[in-house]
């Protein structure tokens, strides 16, 4: 796309509505003159995970924020090109026989989208009267990445599985233009490399790479020599090229071969099967890999464009671990992630890229970042809440003001209980800011046992992340004085001065099989938010973006010395994120979770009747197929 | 697979009819294309025999068996699949500015230019689309629940 202005354009207050859907966690996100309104994932409101349908709720839900109809809206923009998209998969289809469950799954779904623009229109129905447009999946990754990053100029660079043809994107943003000047194309891809251990280790790929990461540091990277030289030749600028005889999937094939197996010393792992050491051992060699990728190809874009800041997005993003070793590399002055950088944040750089590249309109970065803390979902009044808890027959109190229900917050804290808050607008992205959270005393030992086995009904081997007072992070984190990282996309390390000597009980313990046992081991004073390796996925709280959730940290703070809570995202196992209270209400009462947040409505679970975990707790979930 | 959607026997009838009717259509597209080799040639013939059989089969399953008709126009659609991704293949669907699908020597860069716009489709191609995307009602079709290591590529 080049720069140029649309007949029309030149009026006042032009809203445009990015769209990513029809391949997984489809989203709708909505700029006024090019300053974000809303955004959402059409998975919180559908209740199915990942939701690849079109977002209509995600739109209507936008639209609502943004108080328009779809006759105010005259640009739609799609986040990626159909025909380039159908043209790899032809492609594709070429390479033999193993191409042929591809074309049947494939093509019936390709017949369906072969007028894209149609189904968009009747998707969105007769009152939308505007264009639709469309955009490359890449472009609105690095459009996303480097448009609310808070940098005049950056380097962007893009690592995901694939898109169209482009499996990475190196682009060059200045104001407001964005060029991207190189890709590397499929099937060689860092997303797909690891989504094929991820697959290997027994985690299900486009989903369960962060368990994988979560899984590589108890491992030892013995295999990583091995990849290096036998799976992907890494080339000095970063780029890679993978050894396609381990990887069908470029043949319409499945996502690993047999042969990989072999070379990493016996079969993947069965899904609900153990985990054994050479899981573990795999899982950190190729996270070291990806690790590898990332910080090379983040020089090479460094010596490309010539930039000192860099913007990155796509779903490889997404991996804290390699972002906390890029910040350790010190290739640039600062780096800026994007929250939502899986494609569901295609949405959003899909509506900023046509909004600055196809009409031309300038750009001012805001001096934080124009993300405004991720939290851009709906929100719901506490007249709402109310209205809804009434009905429902909960047994709740209503704070009188917000001084008191932190304070009951903070008493319920210090008690161990484990809450669910619930406050102001949803968070975009899948990480939980303190909006949807799940929260607790990190302090507290058994609690990541806890709230994973009891609240999450997940792998427990997996570690929580702190939020802590922006203020006060640099003390128990190895992290600069007044470090601003609110969105979660960068692992720390736990002060030395933090680090709790082990005794010779705790170091057997940190050596068995079983990683429960390995993981309960008190290894800091936040043992609750420490992981094996010390490293802990930083979120750090201000006042500007936060608001009660920072007035809460502070007076848990006040009282306790501690200016850090366990934060984790407000849903179970398999489960979206909540999006309203109903949702939140429903995980509440079918978890172990003790009490509950709701805007200004505090409930305790074992106040609520019976009848309302009959109604509420055991309810269906809504809009699932 | 495929689910066709669900609907009044009437519909369906109508459906399974305009394919019986589109698939010798659309398969003497190809043959009439002189260039084809020859094992193309003998796809397209396989496919012609084949459908016309479906077209023979079809009346004598119209009344009053819906079900048996709702089966054999989705046996009919993962038939036509199943040709149009072998076709595809031995056809060779000619493709522009597309990288090729093997590695390039060790040792080289994979950086490249962005990629551009593909030229458009062949037109029996998008005639087999618009036939499978048309008896599908443009409704996105269900798939079944994907193995865990299954990489969704599409």
């Amino acid at each position: 796309m080049q720069p140029r202005v649309v007949e029309g354009s030149a009026r006042e207050d032009t809203l445009v509505l990015g769209v990513s859907a029809y391949y997984h966690d489809s989203a709708a996100a909505i700029v006024r003159n090019g300053t974000v309104l809303a955004a959402s994932h059409e998975e919180r409101f559908s209740r199915r995970k990942n939701d690849p349908r079109f977002p209509s709720a995600a739109v209507a839900a936008c639209l609502r924020e943004a108080g328009a109809t779809l006759a105010d809206v005259p640009h739609v923009v799609y986040y990626e090109q159909p025909r380039l998209k159908l043209d790899r998969i032809l492609h594709t289809l070429r390479a033999g026989r193993e191409a042929r469950p591809l074309a049947q799954h494939a093509l019936p779904l390709w017949a369906t989208r072969r007028d894209m623009e149609g189904r968009i229109r009747r998707q969105l129905g007769p009152g939308f009267a505007g264009a639709v447009h469309f955009t490359g999946h890449h472009l609105s990754h690095a459009a996303s990445a480097f448009y609310p990053s808070p940098f005049r100029s950056a380097a962007v660079l893009v690592h995901d599985a694939v898109g169209e043809w482009a499996t990475s994107s190196l682009a060059h943003g200045s104001g407001s233009q964005l060029d991207v000047r190189q890709e590397v194309r499929f099937p060689h891809s860092l997303g797909m490399l690891y989504s094929a251990f991820t697959a290997y280790c027994g985690f299900r790929v486009n989903s369960g790479e962060y368990k994988l990461m979560g899984l590589a540091p108890y491992g030892t990277p013995r295999y990583t020599e091995t990849i290096s030289r036998d799976v992907v030749a890494i080339h000095d600028d970063g780029s890679l090229t993978l050894n396609l005889d381990y990887f069908p999937y470029a043949r319409g094939g499945p996502i690993r071969s047999e042969s990989l197996d072999h070379l990493l010393g016996g079969p993947g792992r069965d899904p609900e099967g153990p985990i054994l050491q050479r899981h573990l051992d795999v899982a950190a060699s190729i996270q070291r890999v990806c690790e590898t990728v990332v910080v090379t190809s983040a020089r090479y874009a460094r010596e490309v464009t010539g930039e000192r800041n860099l913007a990155m997005a796509g779903g490889v993003a997404l991996n804290c671990v390699a972002n906390g070793r890029l910040a350790d590399a010190a290739l640039f002055d600062r780096v800026w992630v994007q929250p939502a950088a899986g494609d569901a944040g295609g949405a959003l750089g899909a509506a900023l890229a046509f909004w600055h590249r196809e009409l031309g309109r300038p750009r001012t970065p805001e001096p934080a970042d124009g993300q405004q803390g991720s939290l851009l979902g709906p929100s719901f009044t506490p007249d709402d809440v109310q209205l809804y808890l009434d009905g429902q027959g909960a047994r709740y109190h209503t704070a009188r003001d917000e001084e008191e229900l932190i304070e009951r917050v903070c008493d319920w804290l210090e008690q161990g209980l484990v809450i669910g808050w619930f406050q102001g607008r949803m968070e975009f992205g899948p990480r939980a800011l303190g909006a949807r959270s799940i929260i607790a005393d990190p302090r507290r030992a058994e609690m990541q046992r806890t709230v994973n086995t009891k609240i999450k009904f997940r792998e427990s081997f997996r570690p929580f992340a702190p939020s802590v007072l922006r203020e006060y992070a640099h003390d128990p984190f190895e992290v600069p004085p007044g470090a601003d990282l609110p969105y979660m996309t960068t692992t720390s390390r736990v002060r030395e001065s933090q680090r709790v000597a082990l005794d010779d009980e705790a170091v057997d313990r940190s050596h068995s099989p079983d990683l429960v046992t390995r993981v309960s081991v008190v290894r800091s004073t936040l043992p609750a938010v420490t992981h094996v390796d010390y490293s802990a996925r930083l979120h750090t709280v201000d006042p500007e973006r936060h608001g009660r959730f920072h007035r809460l940290l502070s007076r848990f703070h006040g009282r306790t010395g501690c200016p850090a809570v366990l934060n984790t995202s407000f849903n179970v196992r398999g489960e979206p994120i909540v999006h309203s209270p109903h949702d939140a209400l429903g995980c509440f009462l079918t978890t172990d979770m003790d009490a509950l947040v709701l805007q200004d409505c505090l409930l305790l679970k074992d106040q609520q009747p019976d009848a309302l975990r009959v109604t509420v707790g055991h309810r269906p979930p809504t809009g699932a197929d | 697979m495929i689910t066709l959607p669900d609907g009044p026997p009437t519909r369906g009838l109508l459906r399974g009819w305009a394919l019986a009717m589109a698939l010798p259509a659309a398969t003497a597209t190809v043959v009439a294309r002189p260039h084809l080799p020859g094992r193309a040639r003998a796809a397209a013939t396989a496919l012609t025999v084949s459908t016309l059989g479906l077209g023979i089969a079809c009346p004598t399953t119209m009344l009053p068996a819906y079900r048996g008709w709702a089966w054999l126009a989705r046996r009919g659609s993962q038939a036509l699949t199943s040709y149009a991704g072998w076709v595809t293949h031995v056809t060779a669907v000619p493709v522009t500015g597309a990288a090729q699908v093997r590695p390039p020597e060790p040792g080289r860069s994979t950086w490249q230019r962005p990629q551009q716009q593909p030229a458009a489709l062949p037109r029996w191609l998008s005639t087999c689309l618009a036939v499978l995307g048309w008896l599908q009602d443009d409704r996105e079709p269900v798939t079944d629940a994907l193995p865990h290591d299954t990489y969704t590529l599409y």
